[in-house]
């Protein structure tokens, strides 16, 4: 695929801890304005995957291109540049916890922009609203939020510069049912409005099934394939059949009408 | 990025109404210089405004924001606007940014005047709570101690070993390297100023008074509570943060018998042997001492110390340490559980039961001082 469409083209990559593979040989690309999710057993290595990607993590081999940049050749400079137009939502919101909420959602834009102060909380404050946090919580503090409010704090802080590229770390994890449908039809229309590609690691079916267009399965250390579910249910790997067509992804597919 | 069309707007006026006219990319990334000379642009036009955004290849949502943010301020004057050029997606993002909070800040409490004395206020409060729920801590601990007794299988070995060995073993290097330096200060200072006198010998005497009775204690005390009181609270504030302490308890444990106990009994029991060999090796600084400045030999300086060592300066010094390895076990567990929630809250803890411990084994020292003295020891 050529770099028109792959906004992140994974080639080769392998990932090692110590004796420890966790990737072999990966590839993977996600293409401009799909919503990708990434699925695999626990310890296959999601989390370690997306960390990759944004550069937390150095594979050992393979390359890593992000919006046409291999990000391990380029310049510094280049490399910033990008990261400014991605945003990330580790897995428990990873707030800054001496920074109220509202101070934690507008700290992109104190660093990246020179805005007003008033303009600069007005922005956070609408953030906020996007996520569905109550304006109380604006000047709380991490500490003093629940789980799922961190979430959506940490999804509204990656939002804030709008960006083109958005990672997402089990998004839906802890949430109630109402909550995380919210937060799926709110991923859905922020695609609609904002351009935006999403590539999010998830158990969650019901995700899988109504937000995501294509879902990436991380098995036998690669990626084993990448289809839309209706394709992935044709696969006859035992795992895949599992997840899918288990009393779960049964479910799943019913409640949401996909499958 | 170079290439990206960067943002242009620009007044025009006509008949019909002043418009006002963008081009490029309204985004957050651009929109400093836009929020800096609009107010300006917008004093020079009146009556109906239109926005004409025709001309914009990107909107974000900051930059929908600011639009929708400046026709609500421009319609509560009075005036008209409207948009132009909408394709749908500038609408959509328009309807998404509309600015839905109440818009009257809510006004913060004001410092009182006698905001020093608020804070004095409550400062001694929360002293006074911290001291009593430390009391209710102890009384618990008590009562564990006395189950142990009873019952001494209830005593968890294995950990107790392992805390033994921790803050025992562990911090022997550094005690002894600490209190060999004070003896050899302690007996230098000392020699240089009795040799004014002719007195030079002394120094052993003024050696065996401080060292054994107090310096050896206290160092050894303050490295302990540095070493080993923020370890406990950081280990049982991590696991207070995580709900580990939550679990224990839910499964049916007492914490404080699996974590308070050994800990402070490993404390109480390795505290008086370490305070032993800093009385050892701080005898051995204040021997190279005078043997290096006064050409007293070892022989001399052991005798000197046996003529004037008295038992109680020893027993003096080595009656306190329980009681210092019992404040700062108690206060760095105390500290552990007073954690909450964040992991921040960890490391402001741990320097709080540092400050807390070193504090009282201080406090403690002065108070032996006076009982000593009452008691003609």
């Amino acid at each position: 695929m050529d770099d028109e469409t792959a906004i992140v083209s994974l080639r080769g990559v392998c990932n090692r801890f110590g004796a420890q593979t966790i990737h072999e040989n990966l590839d993977l690309d996600v293409r401009r304005g799909e919503i990708i999710g990434l699925i695999g057993a626990s310890g296959a290595g999601k989390s370690v995957l997306l960390r990759t990607i944004i550069g937390l993590n150095r594979q050992v081999g393979g390359s890593v291109r992000v919006m046409g940049l291999d990000m391990d050749k380029a310049a510094e400079k280049e490399r910033e540049a990008v990261r400014r137009r991605w945003g990330m939502l580790f897995q428990d919101g990873a707030l800054f916890s001496s920074l109220s909420v509202g101070e934690n959602i507008a700290f992109p834009l104190r660093e990246f922009t020179s805005l007003s102060a008033p303009l600069r909380r007005d922005i956070a404050r609408l953030k906020l609203s996007l996520v569905g946090l109550p304006a109380s919580a604006y000047d709380k503090f991490p500490g003093e939020l629940s789980g799922g409010m961190r979430k959506r704090a940490g999804l509204a802080r990656a939002l804030v510069l709008d960006p083109a590229l958005l990672f997402l770390d089990e998004p839906t994890a802890g949430l109630d049912p109402l909550a995380a449908g919210a937060l799926d039809r709110l991923i859905l229309e922020l695609r609609k409005n904002l351009d935006l590609t999403v590539c999010m690691a998830t158990h969650d079916l019901d995700s899988l099934y109504t937000v995501c267009d294509r879902v990436a399965v991380l098995a036998e250390k690669r990626i084993f394939a990448v289809d839309a579910i209706s394709g992935l249910l044709r696969s006859d790997y035992p795992w895949i059949r599992e997840y899918f067509l288990g009393a779960r992804g049964r479910a799943a597919a019913t409640r949401t009408g996909g499958g | 990025m170079a290439d990206d069309p960067i943002l242009n707007f620009c007044l025009k006026k006509k008949s019909a109404g002043d418009s006002l006219v963008f081009s490029g990319e309204l985004t957050a990334q651009r929109l400093d210089r836009l929020e800096k000379e609009l107010p300006g642009i917008l004093r020079n036009s009146s009556g109906p405004l239109v926005f004409s955004l025709e001309g914009l290849t990107r909107l974000d949502t900051a930059g929908a924001l600011f639009l929708n943010r400046t026709a609500n301020k421009l319609r509560a004057e009075g005036r008209t606007c409207s948009w132009q050029g909408l394709d749908a997606n500038f609408s959509r993002l328009l309807e998404l940014a509309e600015p839905q909070w109440d818009e009257t800040e809510k006004d913060k409490p004001s410092p009182s005047s006698f905001a020093a004395v608020e804070r004095l206020g409550e400062a001694v409060c929360e002293a006074g709570a911290t001291l009593v729920s430390l009391l209710s801590f102890f009384g618990v601990f008590l009562c564990r101690a006395a189950g142990v007794v009873c019952n001494p299988r209830r005593l968890r070995a294995t950990s107790l070993v392992f805390h033994v060995e921790q803050s025992g073993v562990g911090a022997v290097p550094i005690v002894a390297l600490l209190t060999f330096l004070i003896g050899l200060v302690v007996a230098y200072m000392g020699a240089r100023q009795l040799q004014m006198f002719g007195a030079q010998i002394f120094a052993v005497n003024l050696l065996e008074v401080t060292v054994l009775r107090e310096m050896a204690v206290l160092i050894t005390s303050i490295v302990v509570a540095g070493r080993s009181g923020s370890a406990f609270t950081a280990q049982i504030g991590a696991m207070q943060a995580n709900e580990e302490i939550a679990a224990l308890i839910s499964m049916g444990l007492d914490p404080h018998d699996l974590l308070v106990l050994p800990r402070v009994l490993a404390l109480i029991l390795s505290l008086p042997l370490l305070v032993f060999l800093a009385d050892i090796m701080a005898l051995a600084g204040g021997a190279v001492a005078v043997w290096y400045t006064l050409d007293i030999d070892i022989n001399t300086f052991i005798s000197q110390l046996y003529s004037v060592a008295k038992m109680k300066n020893f027993l003096a010094g080595m009656l306190k340490t329980p009681f210092f390895a019992l404040a700062i076990g108690l206060i760095g567990c105390f500290n552990g559980f007073k954690v909450s929630g964040s992991a921040e809250s960890v490391g402001f803890m741990t320097t709080r039961a540092v400050v807390q411990s070193i504090f009282s084994v201080i406090l403690l020292n002065a108070v032996f001082a006076i009982f000593f003295t009452a008691i003609r020891m």
